[in-house]
């Protein structure tokens, strides 16, 4: 999880005595930590931004609430996984998604052929979406939050709610579906 | 298996790396202002009158208190209910039935006891058994009255020795009859 500087802190503080500008700023600091978990749960731009917008309207209405400056980072990711969270379980019944070899072919190359060059978020999305297609949720969730935004297992519990045990059932799950998938493709 | 495993871990080190970035952080963050800025005129005011009215359901040692006292009204519904249960229990144990009627009261004596037992054609124990004091008293009197009129039948008889033995017949015969 992400580490808030002094001058971060003091920002914080402003805004919870209700300063409106200095909010601004931490909107600025914070947006691409929310940006990057929404991002790879949702696996789309669009939708992550929405997320990011509408993550930093609640936290400024809950600011107050939050006993200290510390606790900050942990609620701004809860928030945001709570609204992903929310957006995943309602896409699910909407759509089902098909993956060809071509695909993996590319996820491959790129992999090992090319692996120095940055790639774009439409195909990191693609590549997230084809690797969490099949994951419920839950094991989505705690998958990306675990491998790749890298959070402990007390973090992803105070963040998703979900309990320890839980968590490395999801990750059980979800390590051995992709190891299938990538013994099938890659 | 080990050729997979380095694969997962070649393609979450390749997802790790390549983090996204926001396409356009500045519109994101105007749009954000723009939602509070609009909210703190409207929406605002709104939130600010919720959060005056119900936001010490927030503080801690409120919401503990609250907590507690509900549990504390839980307790003591149930312990309500476990009392009226036992005293329902207890009044349905006392309860006498002769048929149609259903006395309540208090009884010690034997005569008393004895009229019960005929009134409700059941055996009484020795426990305490609860009677009204009208009844007591009203089926006393016709014991009473019943012991005079029996009385005076036996002294209207006692010289008339033909309507004393028909009278004692038709009696034998009821009693064999009975059994």
């Amino acid at each position: 999880m992400q580490q808030l500087s002094e001058i971060e802190k003091a920002i914080i503080e402003q805004c919870r005595n209700g300063n409106l500008q200095d909010f601004r700023k931490l909107v600025e600091k914070t947006s691409p930590f929310a940006f990057s978990v929404a991002f790879r749960i949702l696996g789309n731009n669009d939708e992550a931004e929405d997320v990011v917008q509408e993550t930093m309207i609640t936290l400024w209405e809950n600011l107050r609430k939050i006993k200290s400056v510390d606790g900050f980072i942990p609620w701004l990711y809860k928030i945001t996984v709570n609204k992903c969270y929310d957006r995943l379980r309602k896409k699910k019944h909407d759509q089902e998604s098909t993956v060809d070899d071509k695909v993996w072919d590319h996820i491959s190359n790129r992999m090992y052929e090319n692996p120095a060059t940055d790639i774009e978020n439409d195909e990191l999305a693609r590549i997230i979406n084809i690797l969490t297609d099949k994951l419920s949720v839950k094991q989505k969730t705690v998958f990306v939050l675990s491998e790749i935004e890298e959070m402990s297992t007390d973090e992803i519990s105070f963040v998703t709610g979900i309990s320890k045990l839980n968590i490395k059932a999801n990750l059980y799950y979800a390590r051995k579906r992709l190891t299938v998938m990538i013994q099938k493709h890659l | 298996m080990e050729t997979e495993k380095g694969k997962y871990e070649d393609l979450i080190r390749f997802i790790r790396k390549n983090k996204p970035e926001m396409k356009h952080p500045d519109i994101v963050t105007e749009k954000v202002m723009d939602e509070l800025r609009k909210g703190k005129s409207g929406i605002g005011m709104k939130h600010i009158l919720i959060e005056v009215l119900f936001g010490w359901i927030y503080i801690g040692w409120v919401r503990k208190s609250m907590v507690l006292i509900a549990v504390s009204f839980i307790v003591l519904f149930g312990y309500q209910q476990a009392v009226i249960l036992k005293k329902i229990n207890e009044l349905s144990g006392q309860r006498i039935n002769d048929g149609n009627l259903f006395m309540t009261g208090s009884i010690n004596g034997l005569p008393e006891r004895a009229g019960l037992f005929r009134l409700s054609g059941k055996d009484l124990s020795g426990k305490k058994t609860i009677v009204s004091k009208k009844d007591i008293d009203e089926m006393i009197n016709s014991i009473n009255t019943l012991q005079i009129k029996y009385q005076d039948l036996i002294d209207q008889i006692k010289d008339d020795p033909e309507l004393k033995e028909y009278i004692e017949t038709r009696m034998k015969e009821k009693r064999e009859l009975k059994n």
